[in-house]
C-alpha cells in the first residue's frame, strides 16, 4: 500500500532559522467552510490537513476516538494527537459536518484532561446553514470570532484593504479551477490528474496556487480530447487521493466531474468583490461551502444539476463501509439519475483497503464496458 | 429498616407500569382514529423538540423514538428495516433515531397498532447531519412541512452541567447558542399556528413547563429514594418505561399523575423493604440508550449474581435535562433544554462526570456500556465515559448492540459476557 501523507510542512515552517525574521502564524484548517480569505488576510500561512490516504495508519488503534469513526475523523484525531501539527498557531476546524464537531470535541477533551500538549490551540468554525435570518447573523457572528481571534493572534487588525486583496488571489484561484472544469468537459483531462490538481491547489505552500494549476490549464488545453465515456463520481466522502479515479479510468472511462469537497466542487463562483468583504466571504461560504451539513436542497443542487445536464453517461456512487449520512440519500438521487437515462453503478468497498482491488474490478468492468458502446456523449 | 422488612418477597411489577401501558396503548388509538376520521392534524417530532409548544397548540405529538421503542420492544424492526435495505437504503444506516420516522416510508402488513398515520407537521433538530435527510423523506412523501432545527456547536463545556441546567441554563448553554435556536422556534411556531389554526399562548407555555417541573421533581424524589434505599425498588426497565410513558407526554394531567403516582409506589416499596431482588448483592447501571428490544435482559443476572440493574439514564435525564426554572421567557427555557440534552448523555466531559456523579450517588459496582455500531452518536464518547467510570472505581462492560433490532441478538452469548464481566470484576 502507497503511503500518501498529508501535506507536508514546508521547512521554512517547520525549522525557522534563529537569525530569519519571525515567521508568520501557522493556521491549520480542517474541512473547505474555514475561509481562506480571512486567513492570508491576517498574513497567516495558511495550512489544510486532511485524512491520511494510508489504510494501515487509518486503521491503527487511535484511542480515546472509539474505532466506530469515520475514516476521516479517526485519521485527522491520529495526526493531531499525536504532534503532527503540535507546531501550528491555531488548529481551525468548521463545525460543518459531524465528524469534526467530533473532532473539536475530542481535541478539546484531550486538552482538558492534560493528555493535549500535542494539539495546538482550537477554534471551532460553526457555519450553520438555512434561510433563517437568525442561523444566518450566527454564521456572520461565527466569521466575525474567527477574524477576531486571528486578530488577537497576529496583534494587529485585519482591513477591508487586506481581505479584497486575499479574496482577488482566492478568485484567481476559482477561475483557474472554473478552466480545470472546462476541460473537463471537453475531456481534455482525466480525473485523475484533474482532481489531483485541483487538491493539492492550496495555500500551504509559497508558490501561488493559482500559478500551480495555470500551468496545468495551459498543459491541458493543447491535448486531444480522451476517448471512453464519461462519468460522474459521487462519493460520500471527502476524497483525499485518486485511487478511485484511477480504478474507474483504468477501466477505460473519463472521470469528468466529482461531487467532493476537494474536485469539481472548487470551480464556484468568485467571492462578489462589489460588497463589503466579510459579507461577501460569509455569502460565498453560505452558497459553496460543500459539506454534509449543509440543507439537502442546496448541496444537492449542483449534483441535481450534473445529472440533468447531459454531460455524463454513468453515476458512480461512493459509499464506503463507514457512510451512516449519504445512504440516506442514494435511493432518490439514484431513481433521479436513472430517469435521465444514466447507468448507475454503487461501491461500497473501502477504495484503499488492500483486499478491495479485485472487487472493484469486478464491480467496475462491467460497467465501463456497458457505458462503452456506440454512443457518444449526449452533450 | 427491620430485617423482616429487608426480607420481604421479590417486587411484581407496579401498579403503574400497568397503568402505563394502557395509557399509551389507548391515547394512540385514539390519536389514530382522530387522525383519520377527524382528520385531526397531529406532529411527528424527534424526542429532542419543544414538544409542549404543540401540546399548548392543541396539536399532538407522536415521538419518533417512541414509536421506534414500540416496534422494537414489539421486535418488529427487523422488518422495517429489511424493507427499507431491500428499497435501496444500506444496512450501516443507523436505525435507532431514525426508524419511528422512516416506518412511514415502509408498505408493512400488520403494523403494530395500525402504525403511524400520516402527519401534518414533520420536525427534528439538526444535531446529526443525518437528521434532515430522513425527516425530509417523510415530509416529502406526504407533502406536509418540515421544521428543521440547526444546532450550533458547543464552545464551553462545564462538566458538573447538572448543578447549573435548572436555573443556569443562560450560562450554560451559552446566550448565543440559545439566541440561534430561539429564532428558529419561532419561526416553526408559525408553521404550527397555522396547522392549529390558533396562536401560541405563551401564558399556557409557562404554565405547562411548570407543570413538567411539578412531573420532573416527582421523579428528582423516585430517584433519590432509588439511590438510596438499601436494595433498588424498582427495576431499571420499569424505572424506563414510566418514566418515559411520561415524557413523551409532559405536564398533562395524565403524566403529572402518573409521576406522582410512580413516586407513591416507590416510597411505599422503599418504606416496606420492597426490593427487585432480596438477594441483591452487586449493583449495576446500564449506559446508554435502551436496550428496547429486550428489556428483560435487565433482570438476567438477579437469581444468578444477585446482580441488580439499578440505574439507566432515563429517569435521570428526566430530572437533570429538563427541569427549567425562570420561565419569564418558557420558549427561550425550551431553546436551553434541548441544545445540549443529547450530549449530556454521551460527549466528554459532560457525560463522564455525570456518570460517575449517578454512580457514587447509586453506589454503583459495575456499569455495561451499549454500543451501537451503526448509530455513531450513540458510539461517540464511549472510552471517554468508560474510562471516567473506571478511574473512579467502577468497573465496565462495553457491549455491541443494536438498541432496536433484535435479529443478531444472541441471548446466550450476551449473558455469558455478562457473567463472566461480574465474575471477573466484580465478585471479591
Amino acid at each position: 500500500m502507497k503511503h500518501i501523507e498529508p501535506q507536508p510542512m514546508p521547512s521554512s515552517i517547520a525549522a525557522p532559522q534563529a537569525t530569519a525574521a519571525p515567521r508568520p502564524p501557522v493556521i491549520a484548517c480542517i474541512g473547505t467552510a474555514v475561509p481562506v480569505e480571512v486567513v492570508l488576510a491576517a498574513g497567516c500561512r495558511c495550512q489544510h490537513l486532511r485524512a491520511s490516504a494510508d489504510a494501515d495508519a487509518w486503521n491503527a488503534d487511535c484511542a480515546p476516538m472509539e474505532s466506530g469513526h469515520e475514516v476521516e475523523t479517526r485519521s485527522l484525531f491520529r495526526q493531531l494527537a499525536r504532534g503532527d501539527h503540535a507546531c501550528t498557531d491555531l488548529l481551525v476546524i468548521a463545525g460543518t459536518s459531524d465528524g469534526y464537531r467530533y473532532l473539536f470535541q475530542y481535541l478539546r477533551q484531550m486538552q482538558r484532561s492534560g493528555r493535549g500538549d500535542a494539539i495546538p490551540p482550537l477554534a471551532l468554525f460553526d457555519l450553520l446553514f438555512g434561510p433563517a435570518p437568525a442561523v444566518r447573523r450566527y454564521s456572520a457572528d461565527a466569521l466575525a470570532g474567527l477574524v477576531r481571534r486571528l486578530e488577537v493572534l497576529t496583534a494587529r487588525p485585519i482591513t477591508d484593504d487586506a481581505l479584497r486583496q486575499a479574496i482577488a488571489r482566492t478568485n484567481r484561484l476559482r477561475d483557474q479551477a472554473r478552466q480545470v472544469d472546462a476541460l473537463r468537459a471537453a475531456r481534455r483531462v482525466s480525473g485523475e490528474e484533474a482532481h489531483a490538481a485541483l487538491r493539492t491547489a492550496t495555500w500551504d505552500a509559497q508558490e501561488d496556487p493559482a500559478d500551480r494549476l495555470a500551468t496545468r490549464v495551459r498543459e491541458w488545453s493543447q491535448r486531444a480530447a480522451l476517448p471512453g465515456p464519461s462519468l460522474l463520481l459521487v462519493p460520500s466522502v471527502p476524497l483525499v487521493h485518486e485511487r478511485l479515479h484511477a480504478h474507474l479510468e483504468g477501466a477505460g472511462c473519463v472521470v469528468t466531474a466529482e461531487d467532493g469537497d476537494w474536485g469539481s466542487r472548487r470551480a464556484t463562483p468568485d467571492i462578489a468583490t462589489d460588497l463589503p468583504p466579510r459579507q461577501a466571504i460569509l455569502e460565498h461560504q453560505l452558497a459553496h461551502a460543500v459539506s454534509p451539513r449543509m440543507l439537502q436542497a442546496q448541496r444537492e443542487a449542483w449534483l441535481c444539476e450534473q445529472i440533468r445536464s447531459g454531460r455524463h453517461q454513468g453515476v458512480v456512487f461512493y459509499l464506503p463501509p463507514d457512510d451512516q449520512f449519504f445512504g440516506w440519500r442514494y435511493p432518490a438521487l439514484r431513481s433521479l439519475a436513472e430517469q435521465h437515462g444514466l447507468e448507475v453503478l454503487l461501491l461500497r468497498q473501502e477504495v484503499l483497503e488492500a483486499d478491495a482491488e479485485s472487487a472493484l474490478r469486478q464491480a467496475i468492468e462491467p460497467f465501463i464496458a456497458r457505458l462503452a458502446g456506440p454512443q457518444e456523449p449526449r452533450a | 429498616m427491620t430485617r423482616s422488612n429487608i426480607d420481604h418477597a421479590p417486587a411484581g411489577s407496579l401498579e403503574c407500569t400497568a397503568g402505563a401501558r394502557e395509557f399509551s396503548r389507548t391515547w394512540f388509538a385514539d390519536l389514530r382514529r382522530q387522525v383519520i376520521e377527524d382528520r385531526l392534524p397531529y406532529v411527528l417530532s424527534n424526542a429532542e423538540m419543544p414538544h409542549e409548544i404543540f401540546d399548548v397548540l392543541g396539536l399532538p405529538v407522536v415521538t419518533g423514538e417512541w414509536w421506534s421503542g414500540v416496534l422494537a420492544a414489539k421486535r418488529q424492526a427487523g422488518r422495517y428495516l429489511a424493507w427499507l435495505n431491500v428499497h435501496g437504503f444500506h444496512e450501516g444506516l443507523g436505525a435507532y433515531n431514525s426508524l419511528g420516522a422512516m416506518s412511514l416510508l415502509a408498505d408493512i402488513e400488520d403494523a403494530p397498532w395500525g402504525g403511524l398515520p400520516p402527519p401534518a407537521l414533520v420536525c427534528a433538530p439538526h444535531r446529526e447531519q443525518s437528521a434532515e435527510r430522513v425527516h425530509m423523506l417523510v415530509a416529502e412523501r406526504f407533502g406536509v412541512p418540515y421544521a428543521g432545527i440547526e444546532m450550533p456547536a458547543s464552545t464551553r463545556f462545564y462538566p458538573r452541567w447538572w448543578e447549573m441546567a435548572a436555573r443556569d441554563w443562560e450560562d450554560l448553554y451559552e446566550t448565543h447558542r440559545i439566541d440561534v435556536v430561539l429564532e428558529q422556534y419561532r419561526d416553526m411556531v408559525r408553521v404550527a399556528e397555522r396547522i392549529a389554526g390558533r396562536r401560541l399562548d405563551v401564558d399556557a407555555l409557562r404554565t405547562l413547563m411548570q407543570r413538567v417541573n411539578e412531573q420532573e421533581s416527582n421523579f428528582a424524589a423516585a430517584r433519590d429514594l432509588i439511590a438510596s434505599a438499601p436494595r433498588c425498588p424498582v427495576r431499571i426497565s420499569e424505572q424506563m418505561s414510566n418514566t418515559m410513558s411520561a415524557q413523551w407526554h409532559r405536564g398533562s394531567d395524565w403524566s403529572v399523575a402518573h409521576s406522582r403516582r410512580f413516586l407513591h409506589e416507590v416510597q411505599a416499596r422503599v418504606r416496606d423493604g420492597i426490593a427487585v431482588h432480596p438477594g441483591e448483592r452487586l449493583r449495576l447501571m446500564w449506559v446508554g440508550v435502551g436496550l428496547w428490544q429486550n428489556t428483560a435482559f435487565y433482570s438476567a443476572f438477579e437469581a444468578s449474581h444477585g446482580a441488580v440493574f439499578v440505574w439507566s439514564m432515563y429517569l435521570a435525564l428526566a430530572v437533570d435535562g429538563y427541569i427549567k426554572h425562570n420561565l419569564r421567557d418558557p420558549l427561550r427555557a425550551l431553546a436551553a433544554r434541548y441544545l445540549n440534552l443529547g450530549e449530556q448523555a454521551h460527549v466528554a466531559p459532560w457525560a463522564g462526570e455525570w456518570l460517575v456523579h449517578e454512580a457514587r450517588r447509586h453506589r454503583v459496582d459495575g456499569a455495561v456500556l451499549l454500543a451501537s455500531p451503526t448509530q455513531r452518536h450513540q458510539l461517540a464518547g464511549n472510552v471517554f465515559q468508560k474510562q471516567a467510570l473506571e478511574d473512579a472505581g467502577v468497573p465496565v462492560l462495553e457491549i455491541e448492540v443494536d438498541p432496536s433490532d433484535n435479529r443478531d441478538w444472541n441471548e446466550a452469548a450476551m449473558r455469558e459476557r455478562v457473567h463472566t464481566f461480574i465474575d471477573q470484576r466484580l465478585t471479591p
